[in-house]
């Protein structure tokens, strides 16, 4: 059977709404997407564990400096299992990591940038957080059924996060007029992030993802999901949101909006955010230092 | 002060530095699979912290939590104002927790020497007279089981790794070694613990239990020469301060320790310079918005 | 003879599951057997085979309970949801921060101020 043929058989196997596991055979453009999207997935979890990681130390009370260590701890098993299913589509997890570290391979927007108070803990964990959530329940629909298995793992434990992320919000605006602005400013410094969160409004016929029914949902659909369920529990806070603009429109049945800057999001994907070379270097320095680790992990264990 | 409240702030200030250090590592560990380990040996930690600080609360009663943490928040979190409400000559852990991390090999080798004392430090306390304590223990210890496996495993599979393995693994145990004596500082009231038997066993002799076992385990690998490089006369198991071992004059707090001798201070309150920065950090968000619910 | 763990699938999307064991000189004759021993029904969709001194139990149960409070990484360590949203929504109204923009209907309002919109 000729490559086309194979390739159109995989093609008509996806749109019946078949999936695809690690041993099937797929077209190579197939196989290069989803290990591209899937290794993307896993860097945003290990480099989006930095930002919430710098509050560990200076968590306000002994619960939540628990709480979030836990919470960083499983973003970190996320990132864990999902190099797992991105090596079986042909990548070591080393190779994975080294490009990371190189910046050849990219991992989301929004983990370059800064966080300043206890507030943009509570803006990571409720609303970058139930962004994520929105993303990932989507993706269970996603023909690759080895990363459908493991997003299965991930919601689970992203729902526990949400919880965790709301508990947080809802303390600081049930708190001081101190602490209400501290999550109101936070609100307001990650506004632009997350509507870059969910990308520019792309044209469903050109994204190779959909096509390949990795995904299933446009950025677009899944930015409103992410309104419909956010934005009445920061009003019902008195929590304002920095986009005039947003409110939302019966009659079209949709929220409007106003596009952020999309200069500063290209700028931030090709890697040239306020945060990305201190995350990158941060973990570089740890990588750098740890090589006699690694080859320790490397080999089995020899007698004393 | 009642000396049972002084012995549960060295424990739970003990657990609590090295809890915050351990933390550290979470998202940035040497592998993957070990991250998530080592973290949840730091919230084991931080949660053994807790446990030690709900005793010292109960039995410090509102007003001697007050005295203790002068600055908590009336009517807020004991636990809390125990933990992060205490000025930095309040602390009582030892300074050899209060290092920071440096590298793998020093992390493990202080996790391992911290938590071999740890274990017979409890098995000591599960003895004791004092009821509360010694039911507190149990939990403790079931939770050391995992952390002594973890310390064992890493500890052999360095020295039996690579020469560049060993070696970050020697280097790393004779410095943490040299600060270990600290971890059995006796802390103020002793003697009255001793007499009622809250405290079965003296800490000079849990120092000496402890060296046997680590010297014994050391050797075993062939790293015996760690113990002398760290101070230690590997013949005789004792320690020897390589300056006169005096303890500081004075109470300042923030005033460091003697070099060489042997990371003592901590039970009285007196830390490295290294604590200092821990204390800002670990305290900084709690004492910045006093009285407040997070 | 070795004896083999047969692991299987129910659908494409289930993990890998125990579901019994075979006896088997090798590799080849354990697939050749456990495909007849638990699938014979259609019971799944693919399945693998481990011999059996290849895997490792962990063995300690009590290790895999928690001894100490963790319910800070359990759904049940963060509970009260609703009121703490309601005494959020209180607070919000006594600071005079009310937002009052157009929502769909069907988003439930806990802010008293909204009430009356919404309910109109």
């Amino acid at each position: 059977m000729s490559y086309e043929t194979r390739t159109a058989e995989f093609k008509a196997h996806l749109a019946a709404g078949g999936k695809v596991e690690a041993t099937d055979w797929m077209p190579d453009e197939y196989r290069e997407a989803a290990l591209r999207f899937i290794e993307m997935h896993a860097n945003s979890e290990i480099m989006g564990a930095l930002p919430e990681r710098e509050w560990i130390g200076r968590a306000p009370s002994l619960r939540r400096k628990l709480s979030l260590t836990a919470k960083v701890q499983d973003e970190v098993g996320h990132g864990h299992m999902l190099y797992r299913v991105a090596e079986d589509l042909g990548k070591p997890r080393d190779a994975m990591i080294a490009d990371l570290l190189a910046g050849k391979t990219k991992f989301h927007n929004v983990f370059h940038y800064p966080t300043y108070t206890w507030g943009d803990v509570a803006v990571i964990g409720f609303l970058i957080d139930g962004a994520a959530l929105v993303t990932q329940k989507a993706l269970l629909e996603s023909s690759y059924a080895p990363y459908v298995r493991v997003l299965k793992r991930i919601c689970a434990e992203e729902s526990l996060h949400q919880r965790h992320g709301e508990d947080l919000v809802l303390e600081l605006c049930a708190g001081s007029d101190e602490q209400r602005a501290m999550f109101s400013e936070a609100v307001d410094r990650w506004w632009e992030p997350i509507m870059h969160f969910f990308g520019p409004p792309s044209k469903p016929e050109r994204d190779m993802l959909l096509a390949w029914r990795l995904k299933t949902r446009t950025n677009e659909q899944l930015r409103q999901r992410f309104f419909d369920t956010y934005v009445p529990k920061l009003w019902d806070l008195g929590i304002p949101i920095p986009d005039p603009a947003l409110e939302y429109d019966e009659a079209a049945g949709e929220w409007t909006w106003s596009d952020p800057d999309w200069d500063g999001f290209w700028r931030v994907v090709k890697g040239d955010g306020p945060m990305t070379e201190a995350r990158l270097g941060l973990r570089r320095r740890t990588h750098d230092a740890h090589g006699w680790v690694r080859e320790v992990m490397n080999q089995p264990a020899r007698a004393a | 002060m009642d000396p049972r409240v002084t012995l549960l702030l060295a424990l739970g200030d003990d657990e609590l530095v090295i809890g915050h250090r351990h933390s550290a590592w979470t998202g940035v560990a040497p592998h993957l699979e070990e991250d998530l380990a080592f973290s949840s040996i730091a919230q084991d930690e931080i949660g053994h912290a807790v446990v030690w600080y709900g005793l010292a609360a109960e039995l410090a009663g509102e007003e001697g939590v007050r005295e203790l943490a002068p600055r908590a928040p009336d009517g807020g979190d004991r636990v809390d104002a125990l933990g992060l409400g205490r000025e930095p000559g309040g602390y009582r852990n030892a300074v050899l927790v209060e290092r920071p991390n440096g590298d793998w090999g020093y992390t493990v080798a202080r996790q391992y020497l911290y938590d071999v004392a740890d274990d017979i430090r409890l098995m000591t306390l599960a003895g004791s007279s004092w009821q509360p304590i010694a039911d507190a223990t149990g939990a403790l210890r079931r939770e050391e089981r995992y952390h002594l496996l973890h310390a064992r495993t890493w500890v052999d599979r360095l020295a039996r790794g690579p020469v560049d393995a060993r070696a970050h693994l020697s280097g790393g145990l004779a410095a943490a070694l040299a600060e270990a004596p600290g971890l059995f500082e006796a802390p103020p009231g002793e003697d009255a613990l001793l007499a009622d038997g809250v405290l079965p066993v003296a800490f000079a002799e849990q120092h000496a239990r402890w060296l046997a076992v680590v010297t014994a385990e050391l050797t075993a690998l062939g790293l015996d020469h760690v113990l002398t490089d760290g101070g230690v006369h590997a013949a005789g198991g004792e320690f020897v301060a390589t300056s006169s071992g005096e303890l500081l004059a004075g109470d300042e707090p923030d005033a460091a320790p003697a070099a060489g001798n042997g990371g003592l201070g901590g039970r009285h309150g007196r830390h490295s310079a290294d604590f200092t920065q821990v204390w800002e950090e670990l305290t900084g968000t709690y004492r910045a918005y006093p009285g407040v619910r997070w | 003879m070795e004896r083999w763990e047969v692991f299987g699938k129910r659908t494409v999307d289930d993990p890998w599951t125990s579901v019994g064991a075979v006896h088997a000189p090798d590799r080849e004759m354990a697939l050749l057997l456990a495909k007849e021993s638990f699938f014979r029904h259609g019971e799944g969709v693919d399945f693998a085979v481990v011999r059996l001194s290849d895997l490792h139990v962990f063995g300690e149960r009590e290790q895999l309970e928690f001894a100490t409070d963790k319910t800070y990484k359990l759904q049940s360590g963060y509970t009260g949801m609703g009121d703490k949203r309601r005494r959020a929504a209180a607070r919000a109204v006594e600071a005079g921060a009310v937002i009052d923009r157009r929502r769909p209907v069907d988003r439930r309002v806990l802010n008293p101020a909204h009430r009356s919109r919404t309910e109109a």
